[in-house]
């Protein structure tokens, strides 16, 4: 546990060293300030006349804001994480720690926790930031808004998954962003797929594919959303996302320490 | 007692999708004795550094045997044993030297007490203490590799895996390494060594194996590879082609080198002390002395090409 715990400190290092731990906290810094003016725009008072409640709307603020920022928080956070594993198998490095007495999964892991503590610190400052400033603002303290911390370092957990299994197959940090942004990207389009599928008339056979599709990779939209369907009451939460995405999480990760462990350096 | 000892070794890259394999050594017999210096030569691509990497594991082998310790080279409790400097390796650029090693002497399971002052030593020994605070970035070649030195011998290593050096040092800084070599060696260290530069390897290894294209073309004591046999340098006080029988010149092949300088040569039919006392019968006094030897780096060219031809 020493030799992972060291790894991860070191990858904390490599990312302040890079600039990018700083670019990161700048940035949440930066919503944060302007989620403190956006709060100042007598939002209270609109949500006090709201349909809904003020309730519901101080949730929906909530969980609106955080959501638009948290996207800008993924793309920066697999910007910052990309280069953790390519980094690591550079030539002249990677016998550097392949020789010493810690194991390749240990060496691995402590890179792939790194990845994660780096975005749960500044995740966890950004919704907590957003908690306190509505709390203070608005005289709102509901707890519902803080599983959205948990939803968001499990997106981002697969996210990073994918980021060390493309490292370690592909060496390259540009190849893993963009496989970690395509999924970004094409979850949304999958969790709509119902409606693409009334402009797909007797094109079964690809309807079927995308179906597969979605069913393989992780749902990170529907992820996304689980503390905002749940604050709101707003259906049950079908089980198969959370199992299939934790599955698929699991695959990836297992193939990634796997293939690091067999492959020569 | 042999520290390594490789049975049958081989290994073969294949490449991503299996169409191109690349045989990088064959059945590579090999043992190391304990507090020993044993060079491994070889031109660029002979496997030289395949071989270390496989006994470190960082890859594996594709067939064969190997032991450590007398243990299983795979355990990974024995790594605590070594020491490593890559060819060409890389620390992280934005620390300081004493960072690099603190933190690769906690990964080598050093504790910060001991640790601390162990690092002190090290940078002593390979001369950075003044740059131990300066970030990597700012080092020369030099002193990465004499930085890479102290990484490798940080955890007071039994065997020492050294894959060139001296690669980008100074004469001075060559010595220098050298010297810690050897003084290594007199503590019962073991050293592994890689290096292209075979003068240097000839100053202070014991053993040698010259490695061709992923086979042991040679292995043997430095002195007997170095030594050849058959031939004598005698300086002499005397023109030995005037004074000596002509069918002695013939026997012993006698070559004039300079002024007072000749060759013979020498082996079981024509023994050397039957010149010697046929050159004092005649009243000429030896000046000097001395069996001709091979430089090392001879030696390894007349093997490879002989290879080659094969």
């Amino acid at each position: 546990m020493r030799n992972v715990w060291m790894m991860t400190l070191f990858t904390l290092r490599e990312s302040i060293s890079k600039k990018v731990f700083i670019a990161f906290s700048i940035f949440v810094l930066a919503m944060l300030v302007g989620v403190f003016f956006a709060a100042s725009l007598g939002f209270g008072d609109m949500a006090k006349q709201s349909p809904l409640g003020v309730n519901k709307t101080m949730i929906m603020f909530k969980m609106g804001t955080a959501n638009f920022v948290l996207s800008f928080g993924f793309l920066l956070s697999i910007f910052a994480c990309a280069s953790f594993i390519p980094s690591l198998l550079e030539k002249g490095t990677i016998d550097l720690f392949l020789s010493k007495p810690v194991s390749r999964a240990q060496l691995l892991g402590g890179k792939y926790l790194g990845g994660l503590l780096i975005f749960f610190l500044h995740i966890f400052v950004l919704i907590a930031g957003i908690w306190i400033i509505a709390g203070i603002k608005f005289d709102h303290w509901d707890l519902s808004f803080l599983p959205l911390l948990l939803s968001s370092l499990f997106y981002f957990a697969i996210l990073n998954a994918v980021l060390l299994l493309s490292g370690v197959v592909t060496k390259s940090s540009g190849i893993s962003m963009m496989l970690a942004y395509l999924l970004m990207f094409v979850s949304p389009l999958l969790a709509a797929r119902e409606k693409l599928f009334l402009f797909m008339q007797g094109k079964d056979t690809l309807k079927a594919v995308i179906d597969g599709i979605y069913y393989v990779l992780p749902k990170l939209h529907e992820i996304q959303n689980i503390p905002q369907a749940l604050a709101m009451d707003q259906g049950r939460i079908e089980p198969q996302i959370l199992l299939s995405s934790f599955l698929f999480f699991l695959v990836i990760l297992y193939a990634g320490f796997y293939l690091f462990e067999k492959n020569d350096y | 007692m042999n520290i390594i000892e490789i049975e049958n070794l081989s290994k073969t890259f294949t490449t991503t999708f299996g169409k191109r394999t690349v045989k990088a050594l064959t059945d590579v017999n090999l043992s190391v004795e304990q507090g020993s210096i044993f060079g491994l030569l070889g031109q660029n691509g002979a496997g030289k550094t395949t071989l270390i990497k496989i006994l470190l594991g960082i890859v594996y082998p594709s067939a064969g045997a190997c032991k450590m310790f007398g243990e299983e080279f795979s355990h990974l409790h024995l790594k605590k044993r070594i020491g490593f400097l890559p060819e060409n390796h890389k620390f992280p650029n934005y620390m300081t030297g004493r960072e690099v090693l603190t933190f690769f002497g906690k990964l080598s399971g050093l504790e910060n007490l001991h640790l601390a002052k162990r690092i002190d030593e090290m940078l002593e020994l390979v001369e950075m203490t003044k740059w131990s605070k300066s970030k990597i970035k700012t080092y020369s070649k030099g002193m990465m590799q004499r930085l890479g030195l102290a990484q490798a011998m940080l955890n007071n290593p039994d065997l020492l895996f050294l894959d060139e050096p001296t690669d980008g040092v100074d004469p001075i800084g060559r010595k220098e390494i050298r010297n810690v070599l050897l003084a290594l060696k007199e503590g019962g260290k073991t050293i592994f060594l890689n290096s292209h530069l075979l003068s240097e390897v000839e100053l202070i290894t014991d053993r040698v194996a010259i490695l061709h294209k992923g086979k042991i073309i040679r292995e043997g004591n430095v002195h007997d590879l170095t030594n050849r046999k058959e031939e004598y340098r005698i300086v002499v006080d005397a023109l030995l082609e005037s004074t000596l029988d002509v069918s002695l010149k013939e026997k012993y092949e006698l070559r004039k080198v300079s002024d007072s300088t000749y060759l013979i040569r020498v082996d079981e039919q024509r023994p050397v002390n039957d010149f010697v006392d046929h050159l004092r019968g005649k009243g000429i006094s030896i000046k000097e002395m001395a069996q001709e030897k091979n430089s090392l780096e001879d030696v390894f060219i007349s093997l490879v090409k002989a290879e080659e031809k094969n």
